[in-house]
């Protein structure tokens, strides 16, 4: 993730929560939280775009960035 | 005839002993006289006082074997830059109050790599602000 952020730093907002915080609790809910590593992505607009639950390839990653961008 | 004998001892004798006495002398005495060379029997050149070395005559040895000195004037100067003046301030940055104080989203550089996962700040997450946004919900343990 930490390598995908250096390469999409200034076209997607990267944003890590921890689930042990509880000023997080809206985020869990909002986005039905189950367990981690849990991944949202989102569109400019706030909607949901496509979720992850588990570990996801990096080329996974960056199929789904690319769809979100060129939107 | 036998009496003359012992008196010649006695001038051979004092003979050898007046030169080594006059040798004994102080070393002053013994600095005048080789300066002027008289202690080692040298006939000066010129008549009259010897000339004394002067201060310039050993800065210009000096300079032929070593890069030239540098004038009193300019080690103060550079000795000054070494050291700055106490009241000296060092200038503030002039900034354009119309300029943008924070470089441009564009020309934001690229994260530094990390070592480990940091958490986000929940006050400051912004999903609806135009871009994408990649959402990640993690535990430290």
């Amino acid at each position: 993730m930490h390598g995908l952020e250096v390469e999409y730093y200034d076209r997607i907002n990267f944003v890590y929560l921890d689930v042990d915080d509880p000023a997080n609790e809206s985020f869990k809910d909002d986005f039905e939280f189950r367990y981690q590593p849990q991944l949202v992505l989102l569109d400019g607009e706030g909607q949901v775009v496509q979720q992850w639950i588990g570990p996801i390839s990096r080329e996974e990653f960056m199929e789904a960035f690319e769809i979100v961008l060129s939107d | 005839m036998k009496l003359r004998i012992p008196w010649l001892y006695l001038v051979i004798l004092g003979m050898m002993i007046l030169p080594a006495c006059s040798s004994q002398q102080t070393p002053a005495a013994t600095r005048e006289a080789g300066l002027s060379g008289e202690g080692l029997g040298l006939v000066p050149a010129s008549t009259g006082t010897p000339v004394e070395a002067s201060p310039t005559d050993h800065l210009e040895i000096e300079t032929d074997v070593v890069a030239s000195t540098p004038e009193p004037d300019l080690v103060d100067a550079l000795e000054s830059d070494i050291y700055p003046a106490p009241d000296y301030q060092f200038p503030t940055p002039v900034t354009d109050p119309g300029s943008y104080p924070y470089p441009s989203p564009e020309q934001a550089s690229p994260p530094p790599a990390k070592t480990a996962l940091e958490a986000s700040d929940p006050a400051s997450v912004n999903l609806v602000s135009g871009k994408p946004t990649l959402l990640e919900f993690f535990a430290f343990w």
